[in-house]
C-alpha cells in the first residue's frame, strides 16, 4: 500500500512538472537602427523630450499614456491622481513595490527630488520653464503619495509630468544621486522601468538589458536587450535589416517601396511631424510686418504638389502654423475650408502689390536637413523656386541645424525663414509649442502678437477644460488668420521592420515608438 | 612626343572651346530656365531612356529643373571661377615672386617663407572656414582658392628670377642705373611670362575642380545656382534611382578638366619644357 502510495505521489509530481509552464524568460535581441540618437545622453534632464523613446524602456513616468496619447492609470507610477476643489494641489498616488534597478524603493522622496531636478537650474527639458513658474512646492505626505502645490489654479500638471510630453516625469532615485552625484546618470544611469542600462558607446550606440523579474510596465520583458543604434546612412540600415543586424529602421519616404518589395513590413506614424517655417525675428522692419505679405508667401506654395512629390505621397498639405492633428480631437478643432491656404500665385502677386512690393524682395531661407527630415534641403529649395514664381527672391542659406538655431535664437538674421519637422502631439504638447514660439521671454519667439500672448497666458491659469479648449482653438485660428509662420504638410514616417516587428503600433505619442507594445508579454 | 613641334592637341582645344562659347551662349543654348521647378517632373529620366522626352534631353533633377539647363549654365561658374580665381592668384603669385627673387636677402627670406607656409594650408580647409564665417558664395570660393594657390606661382617664378638674376642683361641693367621697378617690369616679367601662362593652363583644370569639390562639400556656390560640383552633391543621394542628376555634371567636370590638363600639358612642351615636373 505504501509502495502504491509512493508510486502516485511520483506520477503527481511528475504530472505537475509536465502541466505547470516554466515561467517565461527574456530571450534574444532588439535592434533598432535609427539616423541619429540625437543628444545621446542618458540623463533625462540634459536631454529632453527627443531621446524619450530609448530613456522610457530605463525610466518610468509619474503618469503614464495610452499608445494614442491619453493618459493612463495603467502606465505610470501614480495610478491615481486628483486635484483639489480650486486646482492648485494636485495628488498622486504612488504605486507600491516598484523598486529602482539598484534595489531602492521608489518612494514619494524620489518623486519630489526628480521633479525638483528636472525644475532646476541644469535642466534643459523642453518645459521646465514652464514648471517653474507654476510649481510653488512638493509635498510627501506619504511614501506613496505625493502633492504638488501650484502657485495659481492650472490643469496642466498631470499632463507635464507624463509621458505624452517632455522627460520632467520621468523618476529618478533620490538617494543613488545623492550618493552617487548629479552627474552619475550620465554614465551610469538607473531607473525603475522595465530595461536597465546595459552599455553606450558615444557615436555608436546604447544599449538595455532586460530586468531579471517581471516588470509591472510590460510583465517579463521579451527580449534580453534593446540596442539603439546610430545608423546614419540610410543604404547601411537597409542593409542591415536584410542581413538581419536590425529589427526596425528608419527609411525614407523616397525607398520605403523598395524596402516593403523586400517583404518587409512597413510600419507609418501617420502625421508623425508638421513641418512648420517660420521667420527669425524681430521682422518688423521687413516686408514681413505687412501681414498680406505673409499670406502671399502661403498662398504661393503648391502643398498638394510638395506632398505628392518631394515626400512622396507621404504626407498632407497642412493649414495653421503649429496646427498639430493630434491635438485635433482633444480640443474639438477642424480645419475647415476657410482655413485651408489655396495655391493662388496670383492673388499672392496681387497682395504683393497692395503691399506694396509688385517688384518683390529679397528675403533668406535656411537650409538644412534634420533628422526625420532628409527632404530638408529640397524642401528650401523648392519654397524658394515658389516665391521666385510671385517675384521673392530668395537667397538660400546652406547650413546645418546648429548654425540656424544660433541665428534664431541670437535673433542675427531677421525675417529669415527656417523651418522644422515638429513632432506631432495632443492638445497640452501643442501649447507647449505655441508658448514656445510666440512667449516674448523665449527665446525662440517666431512673432509678437500680443492678443496670441494674452491667450497664451489665461490656458495656463485656466481650470476649466473647454475653456482651454476654446482657449486653444482661439490661438490657432489668430495663427493662421494673421499668417504667422509658414505651414508647410503633415509628415508620415515610415520604419521598416523584420519579422519580429512585423505586428507593431509605433503610437501616437511624440518622440516615443510605443516600444512598450513590443517588449511587453503582459496579455 | 615632346617638344616646340608636339602638335596642337585639337580635340582638348575644340573642348574648351566648345565649353567657352557655351559659358558665353548660355542664355541661347539652354533650352529651359535653369531655375524653373516643375516638381511634377522632378527626376524625369533623360530622353533615350523610358520615361524621358526630349524637352529634358539630359532629364530633371529634384525639383524638377531642366538638366542639361543647368549643366550649360553651370559651364559659366566653373570657367568663370577657374579664370578669375587663376588670374587673381597668378597676378599675386607672380608679383610676389618676382619681388623676392628681385631682393632675396631679407624681404625675400619673409615672402619665401610666407609662402611655404601658405602652401602647407589645406584649400577645403580654409573654404570650409570662409563658408562657415563668411556664408558660401562664389567670391569667398575665389578668395579661399586663390589664398592659397598664388603661393604655387610665387614659388616658381622666384625660382626663375634668381636664376635670372645672375644673368649678364640684368647686371647691365643695374649698372646702368635702372630701378628696380624697370628691371622688374621690363627685363624680369617678360622673360617670367611663358612660364606664367604654363602654369595658368594647369592650373585652371586644378581649380575648376578644387571649386566643384567646395560645391559636393557645401561650401562652394550655393544652391540654386547651377554649379556642377552642388550637383552631383545632389545627385548622390538618388544615384540609385536617379543616376543622371550626378552622372552628367560628373562628365561635364571631367571634360573640361581633362581638356585644360591636356591642353596646359602642350603648352608646357612648346613654351617651356623644363617645367615637365609641374
Amino acid at each position: 500500500m505504501k509502495r502504491h502510495l509512493s508510486r502516485a505521489a511520483w506520477l503527481l509530481l511528475l504530472s505537475l512538472a509536465v502541466v505547470t509552464p516554466v515561467a517565461a524568460q527574456p530571450a534574444g535581441e532588439l535592434t533598432v537602427a535609427l539616423s541619429s540618437l540625437s543628444t545621446e545622453t542618458l540623463d533625462p534632464v540634459l536631454g529632453g523630450h527627443i531621446g524619450k523613446f530609448y530613456l522610457s524602456l530605463m525610466f518610468d513616468y509619474l503618469v503614464g499614456v495610452t499608445p494614442t496619447g491619453q493618459l493612463s492609470r495603467d502606465g505610470g507610477i501614480a495610478w491615481r491622481w486628483e486635484a483639489s476643489p480650486d486646482s492648485t494641489r494636485w495628488t498622486f498616488h504612488l504605486r507600491k513595490g516598484v523598486k529602482f534597478h539598484n534595489g531602492d524603493e521608489l518612494t514619494s522622496e524620489d518623486v519630489k527630488f526628480s521633479i525638483t531636478r528636472a525644475m532646476g537650474k541644469r535642466s534643459t527639458t523642453g518645459y521646465a520653464g514652464t514648471l517653474r513658474q507654476l510649481v510653488k512646492d512638493i509635498e510627501t505626505p506619504a511614501p506613496d503619495r505625493v502633492v504638488i502645490v501650484t502657485k495659481e489654479p492650472t490643469v496642466i500638471i498631470p499632463s507635464y509630468l507624463s509621458r505624452v510630453l517632455s522627460t520632467e516625469g520621468m523618476i529618478l532615485p533620490k538617494k543613488y544621486l545623492e550618493s552617487k552625484g548629479d552627474d552619475v546618470l550620465v554614465r551610469a544611469p538607473v531607473g525603475s522601468g522595465p530595461y536597465r542600462f546595459a552599455e553606450q558607446v558615444s557615436g555608436s550606440h546604447i544599449k538595455v538589458e532586460a530586468v531579471p523579474a517581471p516588470h509591472w510596465r510590460v510583465g517579463v520583458p521579451r527580449f534580453k536587450t534593446v540596442t539603439f543604434k546610430i545608423v546614419p546612412e540610410e543604404t547601411t540600415r537597409i542593409a542591415m535589416l536584410r542581413r538581419g543586424e536590425a529589427d526596425i529602421v528608419e527609411v525614407s519616404r523616397d525607398r520605403m517601396r523598395e524596402v516593403q518589395q523586400a517583404g518587409f513590413t512597413i510600419h507609418v506614424r501617420k502625421e508623425d511631424a508638421h513641418i512648420d517655417g517660420w521667420w527669425i525675428q524681430p521682422w518688423d522692419q521687413t516686408p514681413l510686418r505687412d501681414k498680406r505679405v505673409r499670406e502671399a508667401l502661403n498662398l504661393a506654395l503648391d502643398r498638394r504638389e510638395i506632398a505628392a512629390t518631394i515626400f512622396g505621397g507621404m504626407a498632407e498639405p497642412a493649414s495653421v502654423p503649429f496646427g498639430l492633428s493630434w491635438a485635433f480631437p482633444d480640443i474639438k478643432f477642424k480645419i475647415t475650408p476657410d482655413l485651408v491656404y489655396a495655391f493662388d500665385p496670383n492673388r499672392a502677386k496681387k497682395l504683393l502689390a497692395d503691399a506694396g512690393y509688385g517688384n518683390g524682395f529679397t528675403t533668406d531661407i535656411y537650409a538644412f536637413q534634420l533628422p526625420g527630415l532628409s527632404e530638408g534641403k529640397t524642401l528650401a529649395e523648392a519654397i524658394a523656386g515658389y516665391w521666385q514664381k510671385i517675384g521673392v527672391q530668395a537667397r538660400l542659406v546652406p547650413v546645418d541645424y546648429p548654425a540656424f538655431r544660433k541665428a534664431w535664437f541670437d535673433r542675427s538674421a531677421p525675417g529669415a525663414l527656417g523651418y522644422y519637422n515638429v513632432a506631432n502631439r495632443d492638445w497640452i504638447g501643442t501649447y507647449a509649442i505655441v508658448e514656445k514660439y510666440t512667449h516674448p521671454s523665449n527665446k525662440s519667439a517666431s512673432m509678437r502678437d500680443p492678443e496670441i500672448d494674452a491667450m497664451v497666458e489665461a490656458v495656463l491659469h485656466q481650470t476649466d477644460r473647454e475653456r482651454v479648449n476654446a482657449l486653444i482653438r482661439n490661438i490657432l485660428v489668430r495663427l493662421r488668420t494673421e499668417h504667422l509662420g509658414l505651414p508647410v504638410v503633415y509628415l508620415h514616417t515610415p520604419y521598416a521592420a523584420s519579422k519580429k516587428a512585423a505586428k507593431w503600433n509605433p503610437g501616437t505619442v511624440m518622440y516615443e515608438l510605443n516600444l512598450d507594445e513590443l517588449v511587453s508579454t503582459k496579455p | 612626343m615632346t617638344g616646340p613641334m608636339r602638335r596642337l592637341p585639337v580635340g582638348p582645344a575644340l573642348v574648351i572651346v566648345l565649353f567657352v562659347l557655351v559659358a558665353i551662349f548660355a542664355d541661347v543654348l539652354s533650352p529651359d530656365d535653369p531655375y524653373e521647378q516643375h516638381l511634377r517632373a522632378r527626376f524625369t529620366p533623360p530622353a533615350w531612356l523610358a520615361g524621358g522626352s526630349w524637352q529634358h534631353p539630359l532629364g530633371t533633377d529634384r525639383l524638377g529643373r531642366d538638366l542639361l539647363s543647368r549643366i550649360i549654365y553651370g559651364t559659366r561658374v566653373s570657367l568663370a571661377a577657374g579664370v578669375v580665381t587663376v588670374a587673381v592668384s597668378a597676378l599675386a603669385g607672380a608679383g610676389i615672386g618676382l619681388l623676392a627673387g628681385y631682393h632675396r636677402g631679407r624681404v625675400g627670406g619673409v615672402l619665401m617663407r610666407a609662402t611655404d607656409a601658405t602652401l602647407a594650408f589645406p584649400i577645403i580647409l580654409l573654404a570650409l572656414v570662409l563658408a562657415v564665417t563668411m556664408g558660401p558664395r562664389f567670391l569667398n570660393v575665389v578668395i579661399a582658392i586663390a589664398v592659397i594657390l598664388w603661393a604655387r606661382y610665387a614659388r616658381v617664378i622666384y625660382g626663375e628670377v634668381v636664376s635670372l638674376m645672375e644673368r649678364d642683361f640684368i647686371t647691365m641693367a643695374r649698372a646702368m642705373g635702372c630701378s628696380a621697378l624697370r628691371i622688374i617690369a621690363v627685363h624680369l616679367f617678360p622673360n617670367t611670362a611663358h612660364t606664367l601662362i604654363v602654369l595658368v593652363s594647369l592650373q585652371i583644370g586644378y581649380v575648376i575642380i578644387v571649386e566643384a569639390a567646395l560645391s559636393f562639400l557645401g561650401a562652394g556656390i550655393p544652391p540654386p545656382t547651377p554649379a556642377w560640383g552642388s550637383m552631383v552633391a545632389e545627385g548622390r543621394e538618388f544615384v540609385t534611382s536617379a543616376w543622371w542628376v550626378s552622372f552628367f555634371p560628373g562628365v561635364a567636370i571631367l571634360l573640361v578638366v581633362l581638356a585644360f590638363n591636356l591642353f596646359g600639358d602642350w603648352l608646357r612642351d612648346v613654351l617651356d619644357p623644363k617645367l615637365r615636373q609641374l
